[in-house]
């Protein structure tokens, strides 16, 4: 029998660290591209302002990556130790993606970095420019990478199970990687990223703002974090729609949990802009719903209906009935792998073999369950549906803020009163936390709302899990959790540090010789 | 374009400021290096490695067999 404290103890250990190392991850992601949008400024226009406002993001940006770096690794340490049955059952397609990244994107990344701190003096304008703009490429191709496998788990395709190793194997890698899932996942978090880069530095230059200092420089910065902020919000939300309308074609049940859409509606279905999910009752209260707004955004059509949770738990009943099959099958061919009919009846009921696995969460032998046991084991195909309800809505009310703030950002600087409205300044300010929890909370959509499924509708997490005692998961629990608390006191410690002394404090600005103002007179008297 | 091809200017980074920078962030880097290796060494090395052989996987997902060719 499964031990479910250990189950729970390898998911929090999992969640916690995944949750952790994805605080720095979007930060580099979004400040890489700000980098080299103020460097390319520089190389265009020669002014010294840009070259600093690059050197000063940078060092932020510096110390964000060096504190992010390797906090990965330890997801990949669990993959061995308390997920050894889900690295082998999958571990053959969820490993191809995750090694690319490692000799592909992150030694790029990692190459790159250390060329752009130290390679100012060394190299000339434009390659340090290509250098930067490669640092950001990287970034961005590691996550491309993260991203295909992680979608792989959301939706797996170009895989089969192979009954002689008893594992997924690889039958199409193109399918993986253009896996529609990982392509709309990848730029929905990309540009979640770039809308934290943004804000990082419209609240940081608003701060200086506030206080009086710097104020060329973070005008200036405050400018190019409005323009791309909301270019990327808008991003967000038009790719977080595509994101969407991909789990309405492959997790049906995951959308019906974070719309706590009990029932099948009949189409356009509506959307619940507010209410109170109740579990026991299956039924939401006090819920203010918006007319087609679900229908057409879930199946971009008016007469398509989504399937409500109720309907969906009976197609995984039917689905376990026929799981039971296929694994009636796998256990006549373990006795003898020449039984024709077996091997038959197998591949006729393989894609439901994932349900009949379910059943092993309460019972050693799936082929003795009672009709209760099947049902209980459908039921449990629903995920935490007040926990989706909730945090989808408070990701898209910070999606929707984002757009506002950058919106109005872009309005005042291209009014150049950008220092006029200290109202704005703060509202700027006090806005920092809120990229870092909207992404805390995409990702808790995203794999709460997976559950019970670590492969959606092919490995049930708890049979991923090691045989692993409660005392081992505990204590490398506690080795994670001490050294990670200790990671972000440090990392707090120094972005603050810098980010208080700011440009003027580290002596990169104003610089000793004033800036020259460039001569456009020649531009003017061009015919 | 002649421009764009010099060296940029003395950099930030060459300063003393700078310069404290980078041990920062080596430091910070050598640090995290030496913790994981800890973790790894403590925590992770003295855990039972899983039997993933076919035979136990099968064991694993399915109900034990009796007349498994593999378990003989």
């Amino acid at each position: 029998m499964i031990d479910e404290t250990v189950v729970t103890l390898s998911r929090l250990q999992f969640a916690l660290t995944a949750l952790y190392h994805f605080l720095f991850v979007p930060l580099t992601l979004g400040l890489s591209w700000m980098l080299a949008i103020m460097e390319a400024v520089y190389v265009m226009t020669g002014r010294e302002v840009w070259k600093r406002m690059t050197q000063f993001w940078g060092v932020l940006f510096g110390i964000n990556f060096a504190m992010g770096v390797a906090t990965g690794v330890t997801m990949e340490f669990q993959f061995g130790t308390n997920w050894a049955y889900y690295s082998h059952y999958v571990g053959d397609i969820f490993g191809t993606p995750l090694a690319i990244e490692g000799l592909m994107a992150f030694f790029l990344e990692a190459t790159f970095i250390g060329l752009f701190f130290f390679g100012w003096d060394r190299l000339s304008r434009v390659k340090h420019l290509v250098v930067t703009f490669l640092l950001a490429l990287g970034t961005n191709l590691s996550a491309l990478w993260i991203l295909i496998a992680n979608a792989w788990m959301q939706n797996p395709v170009g895989s089969r199970f192979n009954l002689d190793t008893m594992r997924m194997e690889v039958t199409d890698f193109g399918a993986v990687v253009f896996n529609p899932v990982a392509q709309s996942k990848f730029v929905h978090t990309v540009s979640a990223g770039y809308v934290l880069g943004a804000m990082f530095v419209l609240s940081i230059s608003a701060w200086y703002l506030l206080k009086g200092r710097n104020i060329d420089f973070a005008k200036r910065s405050m400018t190019v974090a409005a323009s791309f902020g909301l270019a990327s919000a808008l991003s967000v939300v038009v790719l977080g729609d595509e994101s969407g309308y991909t789990v309405t074609e492959h997790q049906k049940m995951k959308l019906a949990a974070i719309e706590a859409m009990w029932e099948t509606e009949p189409a356009p279905a509506a959307f619940t802009a507010f209410g109170l999910p109740d579990v026991a009752e299956r039924t939401t209260h006090y819920a203010i719903h918006i007319p087609w707004l679900m229908g057409i955004i879930g199946t971009r059509s008016l007469d398509r209906v989504l399937p409500g949770i109720g309907e969906l738990v009976g197609d995984a009943e039917q689905r376990i009935a026929g799981g039971m099959k296929a694994y009636a099958a796998m256990q006549r061919l373990r006795v003898d792998r020449n039984d024709a009919a077996a091997r038959a009846e197998f591949e006729a009921h393989e894609r439901d073999l994932g349900y009949a696995l379910l059943l092993k969460r309460s019972l050693a032998d799936p082929a003795t369950a009672s009709p209760d046991d099947i049902r209980a084991a459908a039921a449990s195909t629903i995920p935490n549906v007040p926990v989706l309800f909730w945090a989808f809505r408070i990701m898209v009310g910070c999606g929707l803020w984002f757009i506002a703030l950058f919106a109005y950002s872009f309005w005042l600087s291209a009014r150049r009163e950008l220092d006029r409205r200290r109202w704005y300044l703060k509202a700027a300010l006090w806005s920092l936390p809120l990229p870092w929890l909207a992404i805390e909370l995409g990702w808790i959509v995203a794999e709460y709302g997976r559950q019970p499924w670590a492969i959606e509708g092919v490995l049930p997490t708890a049979l991923g899990v090691s045989s692993v005692s409660v005392a081992q998961v505990a204590t490398s629990l506690a080795g994670f959790v001490l050294f990670y608390s200790a990671l972000a006191v440090v990392d707090a410690v120094l972005m603050l540090k810098y980010a208080r002394k700011g440009p003027d404090g580290l002596g990169m600005w104003p610089p000793a010789t004033p800036e020259p103002v460039p001569d456009h007179s020649v531009v003017a008297a061009r015919p | 374009m002649a421009e764009s091809h010099r060296p940029a200017e003395a950099s930030w980074f060459r300063s003393r400021g700078g310069r404290r920078f980078g041990v920062e962030f080596g430091a910070i880097i050598v640090f995290k290096l030496v913790a994981l290796a800890l973790i790894w060494f403590f925590c992770i090395r003295p855990l039972p490695h899983a039997d993933t052989r076919p035979a136990a996987v099968a064991d694993h997902l399915l109900a034990p067999a009796h007349e498994a060719p593999d378990d003989r």
